[in-house]
């Protein structure tokens, strides 16, 4: 086994927070059994879950880390690996046959560089990983309301990023058949009323810029809650 | 006259491709801060950042100000070995100051996929270098998304990225999502974390009626009749 890769909070998948001793676990497994841990920043990096790479909050370090999307808020595609102390070493101490012969045409684009040291700045000039941090609670707070609807389900986040899943049977937890198109019903409502993102199935993600205002923050909640009631009228208020 | 979305849909072949989706899209125009405006000027809310990226927000000079001063100076340059250029000279010191303590060396690349692709290209070649051929294999998780170059879209754990673009690669294996709303432990993580399981798509289908949710510790195993990890 080389290596164990996880994204600290699944995001695509429907912003899935894992349980707080989940990290701590998994890197005491991969140690007990010589397995290197790859971080998949790609979406938590930078900022998204209130502190500038996620799986810091659980007191842990990953051997390498994917990034790329914040790092320069996709003004111009650049991501990258970041590698422990002792991986550097065997990269740098590895020659002839055994060099490490990986290569990309476009690696370390000059200007997709500059552009990320801009974005860098513009992030710790206006103090943008903590506002993620307060503008998720107030997120979160406010999504929670919508949890008296009887469809849905869960709603969760971490950081400045949150979903809310929706559910045929709140009690069992059962999903809606997959010909109810209740995510692209929601979406398409949603849509209508100016709001716009990407579903898992019935699972709302929302993972706003930064920058957003809490009063946007407030309209976009309202957006999914009239959207909700929209798509799913019939059980509202029922007994 | 060909409207927008005709001329569109004759040439351009979209992500997740969608003939249907495609014939109401949006023409994304401009953006200002977390909104963006449709072809009909029609505003919307950017409740995803893009595509979870545009984190600072839509509309800032600043950036393209950085690259347009580049692209003056000097837009490209190799970055092979024996090449490299200050801007990335820099930013690799910059993500050195705010990584974590024990990550302060850095490969860039053009995307997610990329860097996954590279990461899981230096695991195996760290264990080469340590004497340790053998560890080749990777693990990862249900509802993962790693990106869809071969290798990510393997490690990917949404089975709808994979079916039209088997085989998969060799090496990779997925364990249980810890997706607390569907199978909290009552032992904290104990049961998400521990339960590597071969899933195969056909595992993951599910019924149309009945679809009450079970936890995935025992379901994934009573319904994938694969072998064990």
């Amino acid at each position: 086994m080389a290596a164990f890769i996880g994204e600290p909070v699944q995001g695509a998948g429907g912003v899935i927070v894992p349980q707080d001793d989940y990290w701590p676990r998994i890197r005491q497994i991969c140690d007990r059994h010589n397995v290197l841990l790859i971080a998949d920043e790609v979406i938590t990096g930078f900022g998204r879950t209130g502190d500038w790479f996620a799986l810091s909050r659980y007191g842990i370090k990953p051997d390498i880390v994917s990034f790329a999307k914040a790092i320069t808020s996709g003004y111009f595609p650049l991501g990258g690996i970041g590698v422990s102390d002792q991986i550097a070493e065997a990269i740098d101490a590895a020659t002839d046959q055994r060099t490490w012969m990986h290569a990309y045409t476009y690696s370390a684009h000059p200007t997709g560089c500059a552009v990320a040291l801009a974005n860098l700045d513009i992030i710790k000039r206006e103090g943008l990983v903590q506002r993620a941090a307060e503008l998720g609670q107030l997120l979160l707070s406010r999504l929670k309301t919508l949890a008296a609807h009887p469809n849905v389900g869960d709603v969760r986040g971490l950081g400045l990023m949150a979903a809310v899943e929706l559910v045929a049977d709140q009690k069992t937890k059962a999903e809606f058949p997959p010909e109810s198109k209740i995510g692209p019903r929601i979406h398409a409502a949603t849509q209508e009323r100016g709001m716009f993102t990407r579903l898992r199935g019935d699972v709302y993600n929302l993972a706003p810029p930064f920058i957003t205002t809490p009063a946007q923050i407030e309209r976009m909640v309202q957006i999914l809650g009239d959207s909700t009631d929209a798509v799913l009228p019939a059980m509202r208020g029922a007994p | 006259m060909p409207t927008i979305l005709d001329r569109d849909l004759a040439h351009l072949i979209h992500s997740l491709h969608n003939k249907q989706a495609q014939a109401q899209a949006h023409v994304w125009m401009r953006g200002e801060g977390a909104v963006v405006y449709d072809q009909n000027g029609k505003a919307f809310l950017d409740a995803l950042a893009g595509l979870w990226n545009v984190v600072v927000g839509h509309g800032r000079k600043e950036l393209a100000d950085a690259a347009a001063r580049q692209m003056s100076t000097l837009a490209y340059a190799t970055c092979y070995a024996g090449s490299t250029n200050p801007p990335a000279i820099e930013l690799a010191e910059r993500l050195s100051e705010i990584c974590y303590p024990n990550i302060r060396r850095f490969y860039f690349t053009c995307g997610g996929s990329e860097s996954n692709e590279a990461a899981f290209k230096t695991a195996r070649f760290f264990w080469k270098t340590a004497g340790r051929p053998e560890k080749v294999k990777f693990i990862s998780r249900r509802f993962a998304y790693h990106g869809t170059t071969l290798a990510a879209m393997t490690a990917t754990g949404l089975e709808s990225y994979w079916p039209m673009f088997e085989p998969r690669v060799p090496g990779f294996s997925h364990i249980e999502s810890p997706y607390p709303y569907v199978s909290r432990s009552p032992r904290a993580t104990r049961a998400t974390v521990a339960r590597p399981a071969r899933l195969r798509p056909t595992c993951w289908k599910k019924k149309s009626s009945a679809r009450v949710r079970r936890p995935w510790r025992r379901s994934s195993a009573s319904r994938c009749k694969g072998p064990a990890a």
